[in-house]
């Protein structure tokens, strides 16, 4: 056959994969090829006169198809429609019908030719390519390192979830298209890279710095962004020329590293010294620079040396026998003193704690060792401190305890042991209060218990008995120690104060007299400006009016005032005299002496007998007892209350004193009432002052007026009392007290 | 004037005669009975009183006796020493002024007299004046 182009054009229809249909004007089949006939199912013959629509699946398409092909127009561009064609046996599939016009010589149109492609294996590889999609897209969201695509014009193709979360504020500029610098320049703009500082300058060198390591990059690097996280972005270029960027947060490891580095810094700057050694070879593989700074080896140096290098004091099988029980984990920590050389051959001792770190393979041994040269010499100073305090506490002459709560001693010095009669041993576990007298058994525990946390500590004096049996006077301070509010430990300090009571005492009683000197002495003083005076300043007046009268010729009555001078004068001697009197009884110490007291009572009674038998008085005494006073001062005392009792007598009947004493437990009790004319009871307290005047009249009642300040004088000076009964009424009655020995 | 010792009226009674154109009537009691009935009279327009008065303590027992006897006058308190502090509540017990013995003169009594006599006819004035 020729080859002409009618040949060709029915070789190409016949050898066309795709089922070829021609069709008139009136949509009917006028030939099909072999592909359609294979495809199809139907035969030449069974096509061929037929219309076409039942080979659409679709009634619709097929109508439609219709309405858009007939009646025929000319066109120059084919119709093509994507249907779905059912075969001879019923089956469908999906295709796509290119429909184009054949024209008459005339170019009227005639008929057309449909091409139906079977797009079956095109839907299947669409299909397939999606769900490749939907896989890769799901995988991309499902990963937490941000990953990203830039295609050769450095275009944003794809970028996960975790992209965008990460780079949270540049998000709004990742579109699909956008470029990486677009959106890097976005974030530098707000803030995403704290990396970049905060100038313009800063900012563009970051970012020119970025672009050109995304545009070769050189493997992984670290980059903070905003807000507070740490990144590592690794960037590959495709063998198509794509940008893959994969990041991942590491800020946790970030943060554990730079914790690790700073744990590393305190190890390393601690004054402490840290060595770790490798139990596989025992070699030093750190040791922090207080460590090398004492031994004066560097790190390199300390690499090469082993532990018992260093070490003088224990020997290397010793040390290596202390190290087995770490290493087989026997014990898990092992402090041990020992002694260390540095590298000037010095030597310093150390006290070393190891502990095995690491069970793995390749275990650890780490030490803590700290320089006790300084410690040492503490502890020396110390142990002499105390063997000092020892023999202080041995040698002082006070009584040293140390007892439970309950009082059992733990400790006590020698002395207080020497005091009882014991050793110091002896005394242990046996109890404070075993070594007091009974009778302040009930004080001392009342003492103690009256300790507390907020006032620990008191003193109280008590006896002791000595082993001699002489009593003592001692004042203890007892210290109760507590924790957490409870009572754990007593401490006692004994010190000796008989003598100082004693001084004591000594000093009460003379401050006790002196205080009576004092009184005596201002009352003296007080005498003198009031009592001396007045006398004195009359005498001055009266001699001033003599003088004048004398100057003025008048001298017929200088009687008058010439006799109040006699009379003051005569006044002021008998002051004098009775002052010297009283000073030098007031001042005087008592001398007493045992002696029964109706002794003294009957020597004052007779010394008055002129005064007795004036008054026709009588005394009615009962002072047969026994008293240890100064027996001239009681019979001043006495005489000079009889006196005043005769004194103010009632002259309307005979004079009566009754004198009665009784003996108390510690005091002497003496009453004396007369039948005078008493004494009004408002004078209770003043008629014991000097030159107290109970009566104006001294022609009718005469006297100094310090007959019954005397008195109290005495009394006082013996410790004792005097006053006025004021309830009794019959005459005047006085009590006094003396003790039964004189203070 | 009260006091217990009748050498004081003397001496008193004497320094007054000094005071130039002083017309002064002195009576004398030696006890604060006698003085409290002799204020009873209406005719004594000022009283010298004896600080202690046997057997009165003082004048915190005896100034009020006075006007409790209902005398008004100035009450001027004598005494051979009136530094005690006690002398200080002389108002609270009545006495109008106080003065040691030794510091009477003619001059003190003179400013006694014109200060406490001028006060009382000032005050007879306004009464009258009203």
């Amino acid at each position: 056959m020729q080859l002409s182009p009618e040949n060709l054009l029915k070789a190409l229809y016949e050898t066309m994969p795709d089922p070829v249909l021609v069709l008139d004007g009136n949509r009917t089949i006028l030939a099909v090829n072999g592909s359609a006939i294979e495809t199809l199912g139907f035969s030449a013959e069974e096509l061929i006169g037929t219309g076409p629509e039942r080979l659409y699946a679709s009634a619709v398409d097929a109508r439609e198809v219709g309405e858009d092909l007939y009646p025929l127009r000319g066109s120059s561009k084919p119709y093509r429609r994507r249907v779905d064609v059912r075969r001879k046996d019923g089956s469908i599939f999906p295709a796509e019908v290119t429909n184009s016009i054949i024209e008459s010589g005339g170019g009227q149109p005639i008929g057309l030719v449909a091409i139906i492609r079977d797009l079956s294996a095109v839907l299947q590889a669409q299909k397939q390519r999606l769900r490749a999609e939907t896989i890769l897209n799901t995988a991309l969201a499902s990963i937490s390192q941000g990953f990203a695509v830039y295609d050769g014009e450095d275009r944003l193709v794809l970028c996960n979830d975790a992209y965008r979360e990460i780079y949270s504020i540049s998000a709004p500029a990742m579109q699909v298209g956008s470029s990486f610098e677009t959106i890097i320049r976005y974030g530098l703009e707000r803030g995403q890279f704290p990396g970049a500082g905060t100038t313009a300058e800063t900012r563009a060198a970051w970012l020119e710095q970025r672009l050109a390591r995304h545009t070769n990059p050189e493997g992984p690097f670290v980059q903070k962004v905003e807000p507070g996280r740490t990144l590592q972005i690794e960037e590959r270029i495709t063998g198509d020329n794509y940008r893959v960027g994969v990041l991942t947060d590491v800020s946790a490891l970030s943060e554990i590293k730079s914790e690790a580095e700073r744990l590393g810094v305190i190890i390393e700057g601690v004054a402490q010294e840290v060595y770790l050694v490798r139990l596989s070879d025992r070699r030093f593989i750190y040791a922090n620079k207080s460590a090398r700074d004492n031994l004066q080896y560097s790190m390199d140096e300390m690499r090469q040396l082993e532990p018992q290098m260093i070490n003088v004091d224990l020997f290397p099988d010793k040390l290596a026998g202390k190290a087995a029980s770490i290493i087989s984990g026997k014990t898990k920590t092992l402090i041990a003193d020992t002694m260390l050389r540095r590298k000037d051959g010095t030597m310093y001792p150390c006290r070393v704690r190891l502990e095995l770190m690491d069970t793995g393979p390749d275990p650890v041994v780490l030490a803590f060792a700290e320089d006790i040269t300084e410690r040492l010499e503490i502890e020396r100073a110390l142990a002499r401190k105390q063997h000092e305090f020892e023999t202080l506490v041995q040698n002082l002459p006070d009584f040293i305890v140390r007892a439970r709560p309950d009082t059992t001693m733990t400790y006590t010095n020698a002395h207080y042991a020497r005091f009882v009669g014991l050793e110091p041993a002896e005394m242990i576990g046996r109890k404070f209060l075993e070594f007091i007298p009974d009778h302040f058994h009930e004080v001392l525990e009342a003492h103690l218990a009256s300790l507390s946390p907020d006032n620990p500590m008191k003193t109280s004096e008590q006896t002791m008995v000595a082993e001699s049996g002489e009593q003592l006077w001692y004042l203890w301070t007892n210290l109760m120690i507590f924790e957490d509010g409870e009572p754990v430990e007593l401490l006692s300090v004994g010190r000796d104060i008989t003598e100082t009571r004693e001084a004591r005492n000594r000093i009460a009683s003379q401050a006790r007299q002196l205080e009576l000197r004092n009184d005596a002495l201002e009352q003296f003083g007080g005498i003198v400006s009031h009592d001396l005076k007045a006398p004195l300043r009359q005498i001055r007046l009266f001699a001033d009016m003599i003088a004048e009268d004398v100057g003025a010729g008048k001298v017929d009555d200088l009687e008058t005032p010439s006799g109040y001078i006699s009379d003051r004068a005569k006044g002021l001697e008998r002051m004098i005299s009775s002052l010297f009197e009283y000073s030098q009884l007031a001042y005087q110490g008592i001398n007493p002496v045992t002696l029964r007291l109706d002794d003294p009572i009957a020597a004052a009674w007779s010394n008055l007998t002129v005064h007795v038998a004036e008054a026709d008085a009588s005394l009615f005494c009962e002072a047969d007892i026994e008293i240890e006073a100064d027996r001239n001062l009681l019979i001043q005392f006495f005489q000079n209350l009889f006196a005043n009792s005769l004194k103010y007598r009632d002259p309307s009947r005979p004079t009566e004193v009754r004198l009665r004493a009784e003996a108390g437990e510690n005091r002497i009790t003496i009453t004396l009432e007369d039948n005078g004319i008493g004494i009004d009871p408002r004078n209770a307290d003043t008629v014991f002052g000097v030159f107290q005047r109970l009566h104006p009249d001294e022609t009718l009642y005469s006297g100094s007026g310090i007959g019954l300040a005397l008195c109290r004088q005495i009394a006082e000076s013996h410790g004792g009392t005097i006053v006025l009964d004021s309830s009794y009424r019959d005459g005047a009655r006085f009590v006094a007290t003396f003790p039964t020995v004189p203070l | 004037m009260v006091d217990d010792d009748p050498a004081e009226h003397v001496l008193l009674q004497r320094q007054m005669k000094k005071v130039d154109g002083l017309s002064v009537k002195l009576d004398y009691v030696a006890d604060i009975g006698a003085a409290v009935e002799s204020v009873g009279t209406g005719d004594v327009d000022m009283v010298f009183l004896d600080n202690r008065l046997v057997p009165n303590d003082d004048f915190r027992q005896t100034a009020p006796l006075l006007r409790q006897a209902g005398f008004v006058g100035p009450i001027g308190l004598i005494s051979s020493d009136i530094s005690d502090a006690y002398f200080n509540e002389f108002r609270e017990y009545g006495v109008d002024f106080r003065i040691g013995k030794d510091e009477i003169d003619g001059a003190a009594i003179r400013f006694i007299v014109s200060e406490y006599t001028r006060q009382q006819l000032s005050e007879a004035c306004s009464e009258d004046y009203m």
